[in-house]
């Protein structure tokens, strides 16, 4: 076994890596794409299933248009040639999780060609092209027996069997595991602005499989590849990748050949193992669906779903540097979800102060939130409360740091920020009789330090200030607060 | 491509089907006389011509509206497959 990091830095920069990414990612739909059978996730095994998903003779599939909407809408959002007429075909394999004994796939004549998805790499922007989306069904699960003593069987579970997906198929245009991660996360990001997929890796909404080969730097021809499956996080497609291609560095460099073969990864010990030699390559005996017309879209429902897609990821970052003159790094992270892009939008139209209310979202509420977990859509301080917050501070009502006391409140009293302030008796001190009254106690309360200053130690002044400031509870306003010590100091003194 | 015994098993092992040793000369032969027939189709020039994979054409698919209808037949679903443990299909060890 090749250790990760086999390869050395100097071998690592005489080869490049040519990745390629197929993502299955399964539609948002009610149900199945050839029958009407539910595709909620974690029902009781076998409950969502008809004699159609079951592979039973005498019925038809009959094509979800909904499934048809989503994989169209999917191939416009990334720039993608939509075929007016598409065909359904059958791959042909034995697994106990197909009961068909073959899966409806497209093949010759996919739904989408072409297009691509935008990345920021650290060389720069770069658009990662795609071969094809095409609309396929999902097997059923299939569960193993591994550690059930005394069980030799495999258990079937049909529900998900028919389930709509799309295959994404990229090009070989990626280089590393790093890239392969921001391809993935844009994608994610794109499929859930477009509400056509959940996204979520965990139920297996969203799967991929990664192509990996490496080749001499300059060489034009690929190297033999290996395809990485059973990655189920963006983080494990990266480590998985770049372990993936240090393996092959190291083989050549040690006079090796790279075969082709199927890998799974095991994150739990970092290390991508053989599943399948693929020296016969699959032969999967494709041949149009019998069953099903040909996919002919009209070209004007086409132009419909064009005109009526969502504000995309790139487009909405755009606007929000325009429209609201916040950094391109702002934007970048407020565009994390159309929710909180919305969020956002309305918290500064709500402030009047359209940087102040993004540095407050991507630090304080994404600190919790990062902290409780949660979207912003369950977010307890909604944008009119924050809106208010913000506009309270950014005109000097409150300090930034009672600001943040407030927020904290927030979080759990639904009341606005001004009733808060009220309530908590949370008013700036700004007044100058006051601050000097203030600044008595804590001299008297703080006699050693006050006899160091007096005694020319200036660093002390700091400490009385904090003293100071703790003691008003952080209301203090600070300029006229050490305007006031300093005073108080001098009169006492005199 | 003429079909000779080694492509009937391959074709036989992609298939899953057992075929007696006996009989595969003759598969070949006949699969072989059946391709042969096909391959006379070869000889047309389609150029230009739209692939033909269905012969209803004419009216657009139907498609259908996302609403569930449940089957709601457990059991009688389960009681199809020669083999059940509990909720589940079973089949021999796959891995």
């Amino acid at each position: 076994m090749t250790k990760s990091g086999a390869a050395g830095n100097a071998a690592r920069d005489r080869y490049e890596a040519v990745i390629g990414l197929e993502v299955h990612a399964q539609l948002k739909t009610k149900t199945k794409i050839f029958c009407a059978c539910s595709t909620s996730f974690g029902a009781s095994a076998n409950t969502q299933v008809c004699p159609l998903c079951l592979g039973l003779p005498g019925v038809l599939p009959v094509l979800n248009g909904r499934a048809v909407e989503f994989a169209v809408m999917t191939g416009l959002a990334v720039g993608a040639t939509i075929h007016p007429r598409s065909v359904f075909a059958r791959k042909n394999y034995f697994y106990p999780d197909l009961p068909k004994g073959y899966q409806i796939s497209q093949y010759d004549r996919p739904l989408c060609e072409g297009g691509g998805v935008a990345i920021r790499t650290a060389e720069g922007p770069k658009v990662i092209g795609l071969v094809r989306i095409h609309l396929e069904e999902d097997a059923g699960k299939s569960l193993h027996p591994e550690g059930r003593e005394g069980v030799s069987t495999t258990r079937v579970d049909l529900n998900r069997a028919g389930v709509p997906l799309i295959e994404i198929v990229s090009e070989p245009e990626l280089r590393t595991g790093e890239e392969a991660y921001q391809y993935l996360t844009k994608l994610k990001q794109i499929l859930i602005y477009l509400d056509v997929c959940d996204g979520n890796m965990e139920e297996g909404s969203l799967r991929c499989d990664a192509n990996v080969s490496v080749r001499p730097r300059g060489q034009a021809e690929f190297g033999t590849k290996t395809e990485i499956k059973n990655l189920n996080s963006f983080r494990y497609v990266e480590k998985a990748i770049a372990y993936e291609i240090d393996r092959q560095i190291a083989l050549l460099e040690s006079g090796g050949r790279v075969v082709q073969e199927t890998l799974l990864w095991d994150s739990a010990r970092g290390v991508a193992e053989t599943m399948r030699s693929k020296e016969e390559a699959h032969d999967y005996r494709y041949f149009p669906e019998p069953d099903l017309l040909p996919l002919d879209l009209d070209a004007a429902w086409i132009e419909r779903l064009r005109a009526s897609l969502p504000e995309l990821p790139d487009a909405l970052r755009a606007r929000l540097v325009r429209a609201h003159g916040i950094p391109d790094y702002d934007a970048e992270v407020l565009t994390e979800t159309r929710a909180l892009a919305a969020y956002y939008e309305e918290t500064a139209a709500r402030s009047g102060h359209p940087k102040l209310a993004s540095n407050w979202i991507m630090t304080e509420v994404n600190a919790v939130r990062n902290k409780i977990g949660g979207s912003i859509e369950t977010f307890p301080i909604r944008a009119d409360r924050l809106g208010d917050l913000v506009g309270m501070v950014a005109a000097g009502r409150v300090s930034g740091k009672i600001g943040k006391q407030l927020f904290e409140k927030m979080l759990t009293d639904p009341e606005g920020p001004e009733a808060l302030v009220q309530k908590h008796g949370l008013l700036p001190i700004d007044d100058d009789a006051a601050l000097r009254a203030l600044a008595r106690e804590v001299l008297a309360a703080n006699p050693g330090p006050t006899a160091e200053f007096r005694a020319g130690k200036e660093k002390t002044f700091a400490y009385l200030v904090g003293q100071a400031m703790k003691q008003s509870r952080g209301r203090a306003h600070p300029e006229k607060l050490q305007a006031a010590l300093r005073a108080v100091l001098a009169e006492e003194s005199s | 491509m003429p079909i000779d015994v080694t492509v009937v098993h391959k074709i036989a092992s992609l298939a899953r089907l057992k075929i007696e040793p006996k009989d595969e000369e003759r598969y070949a032969r006949e699969l072989d006389a059946i391709l042969g027939y096909v391959a006379q189709l070869q000889e047309l020039d389609v150029t230009n011509i739209e692939p033909t994979s269905q012969v209803t054409e004419g009216a657009p698919p139907p498609l259908r509206t996302d609403e569930v209808c449940a089957f709601g037949e457990r059991e009688e679903a389960l009681g199809q497959a020669p083999d059940r443990d509990g909720d589940y299909f079973t089949v021999p060890q796959v891995v």
